[in-house]
Parts: C-alpha cells; sequence; structure tokens
C-alpha cells in the first residue's frame, strides 16, 4: 500500500511555497513535490549556488519554510496522474531512484503554475525564437546573453523587466514590441494600484533603462515573421493591424505574450471545468476556499488562472487554510479575514494588468498555411484547415484526424492556437468547440516510469 | 558591445566558478557547475540542437522551463533527454541531433 499523508503540495513555486508555510504553521504535516531540483517555481527560480546565486531576500522566509521539520520536499519529481479514491487521492509520481511511485493523500493543493503563452506565426519554430521566460531564465539564473541583436515582441510590463535585463548584461535590445496600443485610459485603475509601489517602481525603473539605451518601445506592432537559415536572421515587423512591414536584422526574438495556465492536472483528475472568457480558457471550478469540484482538492495561483506571483502567494495561504480545517485543525478566523483581504486587494491590481494588455486578438491574423502550429507533430496551419473544411467541429476531432496535439507536449503548446483556429473558421465561440480529453499521464514518463515499483 | 560578459554569451564570471569538461558530439567541451546542458550549447553558438522528423527542421531552446520538449538532446545514451532541464556533470557524453547529416 502506498505511504498515506495529510497533504500533498504539488509544485513550489509561490503558491505551493506560500501554502506549504501556512499549513506547516497549523501543525499539518506537508509533502511538497516539485519538477526542478530547487523550490522556487519560474518567479522565485534560484540561480545555482555554483554560478553564483542567492536566494531572492523576498523569497528567504518562503525558502525557510521549505526547510521545516515538517515539510518534506520531493524534487525532481512529475506528477503524471491523480486518481480519487474511497477517502483519500491516489498520487502516481516519477522521480529520480529512490522517490516514491505512489502517494495516498488525504488532501491535494495543486500549484501548478504557468508557462509562456504559445502564439504561432510563421518561422516561430526556428532557434533563436524563444518565449520570454526562456530568455529571463538563462539571462538571469544561466548567466548567459541569450543572443547579440535581440527583438522583444508580446505585451505588458514583464517585457519591460526582461529588457532591463538584457541590457544590464550588455545585450543589444533592437526593440520591444506591443502588440497592444499604449494604455490611454491606465489613469481610470489608479485606485487599484495604491499601494503596489514596489512594482511601479520596478516598471519605471525598467523604462529608464530602456530610454538610456534608446530601445524603442512601439506599441500596436508585433512581430509578423521569423527568417533565416537554420537559426533567426531577420524578423519581419509590422503593425498589429495593417500591411505596411519592416525588416530588422536579429539572432533573438523574445515572445511574451502573457501567460496561460497548467490545468492539465487538474483535468485529469476530473475537477470540473469552465470556460473564463476574460483569460481565454478553461479553468477548474472552485469555492471560496479554492477547493475544485473534487472535495479536498484545492487549486492555487497561476494555475487556476493568470494572477501573477502575489496574487498567487495569498491564493496558496487561502487554500492552506481550507485544507487545514478540513483536516481539523483550528483555523483562526481573523487570518482567514487576513489572508482573504490581501488576496482581494492583489486580484483587483492582476484585473488592471490583464486588461490593459491582454493577449491580443489580431495574433491568429498572422497565420499562414505552412505555419507549424503543432511544434511537437509538425501539423501546418494548412493540414488543420483542410480538416475542417471536410466537416471537423471539435477540438477532439482534429485532434484524432491530424495528430496535432497529440505530440510530446501534449498540447500545452499548441492547444490554444488550434481551438481559436477552429473558432475563426467556424465562426463559433471557443467555448461551444470542446475540451481535449485529458488522459494520464500527463506529462511524458519512460513506460518502465509508470510501473509502481522501480524495475 | 559592451565588455561585462565573455565570448559565447556568458556574463562575466562569478568568484568561485568550477569547470568541468563534458563532451559534444565528441568534441570536449568546458562548461560550468550549474549550467544546464542548453546553456552550454548556446554559448558555443549551436543554436539548433535537432533536426525534426518530418520537415528535417532545426530545433533549439524554446520555452526554456520544460514545458515544450522541443530542445532534445541525447545524454549518455539516454535520447530525448530536455536540454534546459539537466544540469551538466563532468564527464557526461551529449549527442545533437545535428550529427544527423555529418
Amino acid at each position: 500500500m502506498p505511504e498515506l499523508i495529510e497533504l500533498a503540495v504539488v509544485g513550489a513555486g509561490p503558491a505551493g511555497l506560500a501554502a506549504a508555510a501556512e499549513a506547516s504553521d497549523l501543525g499539518v504535516p506537508v509533502t511538497l513535490i516539485d519538477i526542478f531540483p530547487q523550490p522556487g517555481g519560474q518567479y522565485f527560480k534560484q540561480t545555482p549556488a555554483e554560478l553564483g546565486g542567492e536566494p531572492d531576500e523576498h523569497a528567504r522566509p518562503l525558502f525557510q519554510a521549505a526547510d521545516r521539520k515538517d515539510v518534506r520536499a520531493i524534487t525532481e519529481t512529475a506528477v503524471w496522474g491523480i486518481f480519487a479514491e474511497e477517502d483519500c487521492y491516489l498520487l502516481c509520481l516519477y522521480g529520480p531512484p529512490g522517490t516514491p511511485r505512489r502517494l495516498h493523500a488525504r488532501k491535494i493543493l495543486l500549484a501548478p503554475g504557468a508557462h509562456d503563452l504559445p502564439v504561432p506565426f510563421p518561422g516561430w519554430t526556428l532557434p533563436g525564437v524563444m518565449t520570454a521566460g526562456a530568455a529571463l531564465n538563462l539571462v538571469k539564473h544561466q548567466r548567459l546573453l541569450p543572443g547579440r541583436r535581440i527583438l522583444l515582441s508580446g505585451t505588458g510590463p514583464l517585457q519591460l523587466i526582461l529588457a532591463q535585463r538584457l541590457i544590464d548584461a550588455g545585450g543589444e535590445v533592437v526593440a520591444v514590441l506591443d502588440a497592444n496600443p499604449f494604455p490611454w485610459r491606465g489613469w481610470r485603475h489608479a485606485p487599484a494600484a495604491w499601494g503596489q509601489w514596489e512594482r511601479l517602481a520596478e516598471g519605471w525603473a525598467a523604462w529608464r533603462t530602456m530610454r538610456r539605451a534608446r530601445t524603442p518601445l512601439r506599441w500596436s506592432h508585433v512581430v509578423r515573421r521569423a527568417e533565416g537559415s537554420g537559426q533567426v536572421e531577420r524578423a519581419v515587423i509590422g503593425a498589429v493591424q495593417g500591411d505596411a512591414v519592416e525588416t530588422v536584422a536579429v539572432d533573438t526574438i523574445c515572445l511574451g505574450h502573457g501567460f496561460t495556465p497548467a490545468v492539465q492536472l487538474a483535468r485529469q483528475a476530473g475537477c470540473q471545468q469552465r470556460y473564463d472568457p476574460g483569460q481565454g480558457v478553461y479553468l477548474p471550478v472552485r469555492d471560496e476556499w479554492l477547493q475544485t469540484t473534487l472535495p479536498g482538492l484545492f487549486v492555487a495561483g497561476d494555475g487556476a488562472g493568470i494572477g501573477g506571483k502575489d496574487v498567487a502567494l495569498w491564493e496558496g495561504r487561502l487554500a492552506a487554510l481550507g485544507a487545514a480545517g478540513q483536516l481539523g485543525r483550528p483555523v483562526a478566523p481573523d487570518r482567514v479575514a487576513r489572508v482573504q483581504r490581501e488576496l482581494a486587494r492583489q486580484r483587483r491590481f492582476a484585473a488592471v494588468l490583464l486588461a490593459l494588455f491582454p493577449a491580443s486578438a489580431h495574433l491568429g491574423d498572422l497565420l499562414t498555411d505552412d505555419t507549424v502550429l503543432c511544434r511537437c507533430e509538425e501539423i501546418t496551419v494548412g493540414e488543420i484547415r483542410r480538416v475542417i473544411d471536410e466537416g471537423a467541429t471539435t477540438l477532439n476531432a482534429v485532434r484524432m484526424v491530424t495528430r496535432a496535439g497529440m505530440g510530446r507536449c501534449q498540447g500545452r503548446m499548441c492547444g490554444g492556437p488550434v481551438i481559436e483556429l477552429l473558432a475563426r473558421a467556424l465562426g463559433q465561440p471557443v467555448e461551444t468547440l470542446g475540451e481535449v480529453t485529458p488522459r494520464p499521464p500527463v506529462i511524458p514518463v519512460p513506460l518502465d516510469g509508470l510501473l509502481e515499483e522501480e524495475l | 558591445m559592451t565588455s561585462n560578459h565573455e565570448s559565447g554569451g556568458r556574463l562575466s564570471p562569478a568568484e568561485g566558478r568550477s569547470s568541468l569538461t563534458l563532451t559534444i558530439d565528441d568534441e570536449p567541451v568546458q562548461a560550468f557547475a550549474g549550467e544546464t546542458v542548453a546553456t552550454v550549447l548556446l554559448a558555443l553558438g549551436r543554436r539548433a540542437f535537432r533536426y525534426t522528423d518530418r520537415f528535417h527542421a532545426p530545433r533549439g531552446l524554446f520555452c526554456g522551463m520544460g514545458v515544450c520538449f522541443d530542445c532534445l538532446v541525447t545524454v549518455d545514451g539516454q535520447p530525448n533527454v530536455r536540454a534546459c532541464m539537466t544540469p551538466v556533470r563532468a564527464g557526461m557524453v551529449i549527442e545533437t541531433g545535428e550529427r544527423v547529416d555529418a
């Protein structure tokens, strides 16, 4: 029989770490499982000590929580399936030798985070085209400049932070393109930004660095095409809507159009999902404790809808309070009230950012018939359009005929773009087209890794 | 070009950074503890890590966080290992898909 634990926290980013700390404060022993060697997730990712890294001082109390005696960290380990049993859940794990392959958990708190929103365009598979997250990881945590002449294309203030990092490291940032228009109406949201001084100061400092380096910031612009032989050598850029284009010589293009939540595990477990038109994705339905429709299974942070680091921290705490309460620990009402208040405040600011810098609705215009949409199986836009012309009306139908979304990333890259293509072609809203049926393992695991015991 | 990075794009070294040697496509290569396989390949100027089956198109680092499975290489004989998720070790043997045409 697998070991029975009280609380499994899956994901050691801001939400998972904050949840572990909160639960442990209430005397709940926590098993914290993460795919990376060190806790932190993407936002609090730690630079390896060998490369001179020190933990972010803001994150230090969180990392200390992960080191507590009653927090057991299982690192470099994927959770590939969750199955409801009579009065607990079965977690299926795959990690280095010696890692448990199965655990029974009374409660589960998922904190899977998010990854950069994939936005396909002709040439986006060329080496040198990478996500903003990849570039940030390289320059910040691997101490490597990802290129010499770098173009940023996407939206929102995180692009400015990346530009600042690249410029400070000696890179030439050719331009920063934002797919959205200048946020003239931003002043209307001033009340929600009140008190967010640290983040406003960060944005201002990044803007000043760009000014000093004479890096242009171009609103309503986007990379329309990447070209090159063997790797990216040129970017064709232009207004989001319009035909005028210009070609710039670059060796690196960073794509930062926002993030998409990692909903796969919650979906596979069987949590009910609801289409969220604001975020353009299906998200797990949650109650006021962030519990899903499966009792005792909670989801916190970006994995339940993009809100950013601060929303994730407070959601992690709230879900941990909910789980601790269900496990019979006394939960102080003032603590709950404080956590709910802070969460509401952070959600207001997150909503402003999402409203000012949404994923542009015009990005689908960039696709050509020969654009590779499914990177893993190399399925083109033209092939998918043909299947739609022949009568496919659901995501599952497109998937089964073309194999788009059936490769190693399991649709994490092309799932959104395929469904948008289908919605456009059929003239129907995305939420009428169905979801992909989730199947374990939700992440590729070697065949012998599925076994209950190591061979 | 400012001078705070070495050749290959590595930023000025941290004190006490320890170097190690591994093998990439039969060539000995110097790397630093804490780096990933992807970082070492990029520092060598190798943008393409492999070629795809269908269109024989070059692929390299894309998502940088283990999600997209584009940066696959062979490590110590094990194929389809994500370069972005794999820290280097002394003596590691890495084969990229570039050898297809060699």
